[in-house]
C-alpha cells in the first residue's frame, strides 16, 4: 500500500513538473493556439495544482484542429472510443446488477476485488469517452486528472489481485467440491450407521435391563413369600414354647426363646422395609398437584393420634403445592416426620418445622433433636445405615426410601445438622 | 349347636399348626378342615363328599393348582360361588391383591410374622366372619 502511494506521488509530481516546464501537449504538432495567450496561461498554470480548473479548455485546441485528421481516421477514433466507453460502462453495470442480485444475499467470494474491477473498468471507460470528446472539447486537464485516477485504481487493482492470488488458488473447483460432498456424505452415512448400531445396542441393553428388572420382581416376590414363612414359624413356635412349656424352662431358656422371637420379628420388619424400597424403585410415578402442606398436616395428625406421649410442637407452612406422585410423596413425608419425631423425642421442647425456602423450590423438614455428625452426611441416605444404633429404633431404611422417592421425582435431598441441636432435611421434587 | 366348618387351604404344615393354635387360643369352636393343595381343596368343595364351609381361608401359593385358580373355580361353580373367601397369604404383591379381588375374594389378609399379631388377626377374622357377619341362609349347614 505504501508503495502504491509512493508511486502515485511520483506520478503527480512528474505531471506537475511537466506543467511547470511549460510543455504543452500539442505544441510540437504546431497547433493553432495563439502563442502569447498560451504562454501567459502556461505561466499561470505553473502555479495551478493538478486538480484545479478541470474544465478549463483555453490552453488547447479541439483535437480535430490538432494535426491533420482525415474524417476516416478521426471518426474511427471517435466511434471506437465511444463503443469502448459504452462497453466499459455496460460491463460494470452488469457486474453491479449481478452483485446486487446475488452478492448481498449469498455472498460472492472476493467481493472487494469484484467491486474494484467495477471501478477500474468504469474509470477506463471514462478515459475513452473523454478522448472522444476532446475532438470538440479539449478538456485535457480533466482528461489528465481522470487518467491519474484510472491509473491509481488500476494499480491498486493489480496489487489487490496479487494479494488475493493465494486465496484464489485455494478456491475449490466444482468437481473438487462434488468430491468433498461425496466424502462428507460417506462420513455422515458411516456416522449414521454407527449411531443406529449404538441405538440397537442400547435397545438390547434396555431389554436386558427389563429382563433383569423382571427377575428382580420375581426375586422380591419370593423374598416376600419364602423368607417370611419360615420366620413366622420361628417366631410362632418360640412363642408357643414359651407359652406351653415355660414351667420346663428356666429364666435363661426363656430369655433365649424371647431373643429368638425378637430377632425373627425384627428380620420380618427388615424384609418388609426392603420390599417397600424395591416397590418404590419399580412402580411408575404419576405426577399430580398435591398440597404438601395438607399432606404434612395429615401425617402429623396421624402421629398425634397414634402416639399419645408425643410432645412435639409442629410449625407447618401453609399453601405449599407440588407436582408429585401422591402415594410416594406420602411415604417420604411419613418417613421424614417420623424421623423428626423420633430424633427429637429426648429433647425438652421438641419443635418440628415444615416449610419452603425463599429462593427456590426447596422444601425442608427440621427438628431440634439429636442431629448427627456432618461427617456422616453421605452415609445418611444409604440402606441399612444407622447413625444412632441402639439409641433409637429403626431399620435404617427410612431415609434410603425417602432418597429413592425424591430421586424418582428427579429431585435432590440433603441434610444439615449441628449435633445435639437438631437436623434439617432439604429436598426438591423436579 | 353344631358349628359350621372352616376350610383352610394351606400347604405349609407349620402355618397349619400355627393357625390351629391361633384358633384354639381364640376359642373358635368351628371345625377346621385342611386342604394341603388346590386339588384337595376343590375336591373337598365340589367332590362327592363335598362340605359346605361357612368360611374358606385360602393361601395363594399352593402346589398343583394355585390359590387364584382355586378362587376362580369356586366362583365359577353354581354351588360354591357365594362362599365367603378370605385370602390369607404372605404376599402383598399388588398384582395378587388386585387379581384376588377381581376374582371375587371377600377379603385379603397378610400373614404377620409376629405370632401375637397373627393371633390378633385370627381373632378379628373369626369375630367378624363367624359372629358379626350374617351368613347366607341358603347354606343350612351353617352355624
Amino acid at each position: 500500500m505504501k508503495l502504491l502511494f509512493a508511486f502515485l506521488f511520483v506520478l503527480v509530481s512528474g505531471v506537475s513538473q511537466a506543467a511547470n516546464d511549460g510543455i504543452t501537449l500539442c505544441s510540437a504538432n504546431g497547433c493553432s493556439v495563439k502563442p502569447a495567450v498560451a504562454l501567459a496561461q502556461v505561466e499561470s498554470a505553473s502555479t495551478l495544482s493538478l486538480f484545479s480548473d478541470l474544465f478549463d479548455t483555453s490552453l488547447w485546441p479541439a483535437r480535430w484542429y490538432c494535426g491533420t485528421w482525415t474524417p476516416l481516421h478521426g471518426w474511427t477514433y471517435i466511434i471506437s472510443d465511444i463503443i469502448i466507453w459504452l462497453s466499459y460502462f455496460a460491463i460494470p453495470a452488469i457486474l453491479v446488477f449481478f452483485y446486487l442480485r446475488k452478492g448481498i444475499a449469498e455472498g460472492i467470494p472476493f467481493h472487494k476485488i469484484f467491486l474494484l474491477f467495477v471501478a477500474f473498468i468504469l474509470a477506463c471507460g471514462l478515459t475513452h469517452l473523454i478522448d472522444a470528446a476532446i475532438f470538440w472539447w479539449p478538456a485535457y486537464r480533466l482528461s489528465a486528472a481522470l487518467r491519474l485516477v484510472t491509473a491509481a485504481i488500476s494499480l491498486f487493482t493489480v496489487f489487490a489481485l496479487i494479494k488475493v492470488i493465494p486465496a484464489v488458488l485455494q478456491l475449490k473447483s466444482p468437481a473438487h467440491l462434488e468430491k468433498l460432498v461425496q466424502e462428507r456424505t460417506l462420513e455422515l452415512r458411516l456416522l449414521n450407521e454407527k449411531l443406529q448400531q449404538e441405538i440397537n445396542e442400547k435397545k438390547k441393553k434396555d431389554e436386558t435391563l427389563f429382563q433383569t428388572n423382571q427377575e428382580l420382581m420375581a426375586f422380591s416376590y419370593s423374598v416376600s413369600h419364602d423368607l417370611r414363612s419360615p420366620l413366622r414359624s420361628i417366631h410362632g413356635f418360640s412363642k408357643a414354647l414359651l407359652e406351653d412349656y415355660s414351667d420346663k424352662l428356666d429364666n435363661t431358656g426363656q430369655d433365649f426363646l424371647n431373643r429368638i422371637a425378637r430377632a425373627s420379628s425384627r428380620m420380618g420388619e427388615l424384609i418388609d422395609d426392603l420390599l417397600k424400597l424395591s416397590r418404590i424403585s419399580r412402580n411408575e410415578i404419576t405426577r399430580e398437584d398435591v398440597s404438601l402442606s395438607t399432606m404434612v398436616e395429615e401425617v402429623v395428625a396421624a402421629n398425634i393420634n397414634q402416639k399419645p406421649d408425643l410432645r412435639a410442637t409442629f410449625d407447618i407452612q401453609n399453601h405449599i403445592t407440588v407436582s408429585a406422585d401422591k402415594k410416594l410423596l406420602k411415604i417420604a413425608v411419613e418417613n421424614l416426620i417420623d424421623n423428626a419425631i423420633k430424633y427429637s423425642s429426648k429433647t425438652t421442647n421438641p419443635v418440628i418445622q415444615f416449610g419452603k425456602m425463599a429462593e427456590q423450590n426447596v422444601f425442608f423438614i427440621s427438628d431440634n433433636g439429636t442431629g448427627f455428625d456432618m461427617k456422616f452426611k453421605d452415609k445418611l441416605f444409604g440402606a441399612f445405615q444407622r447413625l444412632h444404633e441402639g439409641e433409637y429404633e429403626g431399620s435404617g431404611i427410612g431415609l434410603a426410601t425417602v432418597k429413592r422417592i425424591v430421586t424418582r421425582h428427579s429431585g435432590e435431598i440433603w441434610a444439615e445438622s449441628v449435633e445435639g441441636k437438631g437436623a434439617t432435611f432439604y429436598f426438591t421434587l423436579s | 349347636m353344631k358349628t359350621a366348618k372352616i376350610l383352610l387351604v394351606e400347604d405349609n404344615e407349620d402355618d397349619v399348626a400355627l393357625m390351629l393354635r391361633a384358633f384354639k387360643i381364640n376359642k373358635i369352636p368351628n371345625e377346621i378342615v385342611v386342604a394341603k393343595n388346590g386339588v384337595e381343596a376343590l375336591e373337598l368343595l365340589m367332590g362327592e363328599k363335598a362340605i359346605q364351609p361357612c368360611l374358606v381361608i385360602l393361601d395363594l401359593k399352593l402346589p398343583k393348582i394355585n390359590g387364584l385358580q382355586v378362587l376362580e373355580s369356586i366362583r365359577e361353580n353354581a354351588v360354591t360361588r357365594d362362599y365367603p373367601i378370605i385370602i390369607l397369604t404372605t404376599s402383598v404383591e399388588q398384582e395378587d391383591v388386585v387379581k384376588s379381588y377381581e376374582l371375587g375374594a371377600n377379603s385379603y389378609i397378610r400373614k404377620p410374622v409376629e405370632f401375637e399379631k397373627f393371633i390378633k388377626s385370627v381373632e378379628q377374622l373369626g369375630l367378624y366372619w363367624l359372629f358379626l357377619n350374617e351368613p347366607n341362609p341358603k347354606y343350612h349347614e351353617r352355624r
